[in-house]
């Protein structure tokens, strides 16, 4: 017959039972990811509490909304957008219409729309948050650039306060192309080749208010470089990381956070990282990447130490200042969460 | 109370968890991937910038441990070999290893013609397979590059030339379709075959990033080789493009 005491023994080894492979030898938890003043510890159970893992494919992008809420883009159409809160619950879920979502940017008007790039369609699509589509553009042929619609493969948009909107075809033929804010096109620049001025993969642009005059950041990811254009597109610098195929910009606070595909070449699998550079565009951490380093001005070559990723494709900062990393073609893996280590 | 400290103690010591979920580290990067000595030493770079790591190396092709030397500086290799190293930190798993091979430069090769390269992947042309510089991972130049059924080699010699071992490096990459051959034929000037390899597992998956397959001929004095090398039919079923043609991609020929 069991005792008071033998019950208490029991009770406590099947509590010890319980807890101890979960947490106890949680070994990651104490590892500290990043440099400087932008280190991380990675938060392994943010979507423990999810009941049933939602259907994705690729992890593309994410933002997060003024309502302090996670949205997730993936390209499986049984649910392209995913929106989580802060502590991992997911609260809705919507859309079937984007079987090549890739992009998504979240811009502020009297409320708030997202702008979806869609590779496989060959369009980009302003949407509510709630998923209904409210336009919808197509290659710029009018442009004389593109004789096949086919040739237009958007992965990005940026849009400015007043609503003016750029989008990056880098999957396709390189172009930025800038419309008014009532959706027609004023200009069109980049395109592939070698100068400065040309793109090769430009997967990712954003608005840099941090400069006097806002500027555009554009990924030339092949390069292993941002590129920064005035607002009319013309060249003014480039921001090389050697060894980094980073993916789009984004700007929180002072400092330009991106995810890295890959180290080298985007053929060199599962090596990504996370680059983080402050408003003098000086790398100053990354996550699961070599410690940064300058010699003469130059940033030394930078390449993945650690394997906690494998092709991180965007990242997300919410207003904790916790980071976020989706991931592209890494085993329908759902974002992970980093929480500033202080 | 024995009974629960016992219980601890073994959950410690037996629990899957622990351990398992360290992090590997990646592997070191290294300034060259492989090369040819001809003549100068070659240095050799390795570096890891991460607090706490260790990069540790061998020169004899065994596999590197804690207990190996440590790299601290610049290896300047003048010898044939092969070094593995392997980074190691006390937070994470060891990495993979990371091999950088050299290799002794080979008998002069008078001129050499090959059936022709797919245009985007043709180098400097046949001289391409002579130069004694080796590709890169990218595999952007030094190579040769071809989705045909057999890469066809004429390798001259002006004056007749003993030969015993005929060497071919290949670029692979299996996530971007190029693959190992799956045979080799060496011909001497009249049609005989001389040097013959099959390699079993080029259809099998594999991380590697390039192969040099040495293979003895008969010891003779030769003019002319003639090297056919035969691609796999079509790549494995377990591929991504499963029933496709497969890449070759050829970056030396060295004779010996």
């Amino acid at each position: 017959m069991m005792d008071r005491r033998t019950f208490i023994i029991d009770t406590a080894m099947l509590a010890t039972s319980i807890s101890f492979p979960f947490h106890f030898f949680d070994h990651n938890k104490n590892i500290v990811f990043g440099h400087q003043n932008k280190r991380y510890t990675w938060d392994e159970h943010w979507l423990d509490g999810l009941i049933n893992k939602p259907s994705v494919k690729d992890c593309h992008e994410m933002v997060f909304t003024d309502k302090k809420e996670v949205i997730l883009l993936t390209n499986d159409t049984k649910n392209n957008i995913l929106i989580f809160d802060k502590s991992g619950k997911l609260n809705r879920s919507w859309g079937h219409d984007f079987p090549g979502a890739h992009g998504m940017t979240i811009h502020n008007e009297a409320e708030q729309y997202l702008f979806i790039t869609d590779t496989e369609k060959h369009q980009f699509y302003k949407t509510t948050l709630n998923g209904k589509i409210l336009n919808t553009w197509d290659c710029p042929l009018e442009t004389g650039k593109y004789s096949d619609k086919k040739a237009f493969v958007p992965t990005e948009t940026a849009i400015t306060k007043e609503g003016e909107i750029y989008v990056a075809d880098g999957y396709g033929a390189q172009y930025i192309t800038h419309y008014d804010r009532d959706g027609h096109i004023k200009n069109i620049f980049g395109g592939r080749g070698d100068g400065d001025e040309h793109l090769d993969n430009a997967h990712g642009i954003c608005i840099d208010y941090r400069t006097v005059k806002p500027t555009l950041i554009i990924t030339d990811r092949n390069r292993c470089c941002f590129k920064r254009f005035t607002m009319t597109g013309d060249f003014l610098e480039k921001i090389v990381i050697p060894g980094a195929n980073m993916c789009r910009p984004v700007i929180s606070g002072d400092y330009l956070y991106a995810a890295v595909l890959t180290s080298y070449n985007t053929g060199n699998a599962n090596t990504g990282f996370v680059i983080i550079l402050d408003k003098d565009n000086q790398l100053v951490s990354a996550i699961a990447g070599t410690t940064p380093e300058y010699k003469k001005g130059i940033c030394q070559t930078m390449q993945q130490t650690v394997k906690l990723f494998k092709h991180p494709h965007d990242v997300m900062i919410d207003d904790e200042d916790n980071l976020y990393v989706c991931q592209w073609n890494s085993g329908q893996i759902l974002p992970m969460k980093f929480v500033p280590y202080v | 109370m024995y009974k629960l400290l016992i219980h601890v103690f073994v959950l410690i010591i037996l629990s899957p968890a622990q351990g398992q979920n360290k992090l590997p580290l990646n592997i070191p990067y290294s300034n060259i991937q492989r090369a040819i000595l001809s003549g100068m030493p070659i240095d050799l770079n390795f570096s890891f910038r991460m607090d706490g790591a260790q990069i540790c190396y061998t020169t004899d092709g065994t596999i590197p441990g804690k207990q190996s030397k440590k790299y601290g500086q610049l290896l300047h290799i003048s010898k044939p070999c092969t070094i593995k190293a392997r980074a190691f930190h006390p937070d994470f798993l060891p990495s993979e290893i990371k091999q950088v091979d050299f290799y002794n430069k080979g008998l002069k090769i008078d001129s050499i013609e090959t059936t022709a390269a797919n245009k985007k992947y043709s180098g400097n042309g046949p001289k391409t397979l002579i130069d004694n510089i080796l590709g890169d991972t990218d595999f952007k130049s030094n190579y040769l590059g071809f989705n045909t059924d057999t890469a066809v080699i004429d390798l001259h010699f002006t004056h007749a030339t003993k030969i015993k071992q005929v060497a071919i490096s290949f670029g692979i990459n299996q996530g971007a379709w190029i693959f190992p051959p799956y045979k080799i034929t060496v011909r001497n000037h009249f049609g005989m075959v001389v040097g013959e390899k099959n390699i079993s597992n080029a259809n099998e998956p594999n991380n590697e990033y390039y192969r040099y397959i040495e293979m003895p001929i008969e010891g003779q004095q030769y003019n002319k080789l003639n090297i056919t090398i035969e691609t796999l039919s079509q790549l494995p079923q377990w591929h991504a493009g499963a029933g496709q043609k497969p890449w070759l991609f050829i970056d030396e020929v060295i004779v010996k």
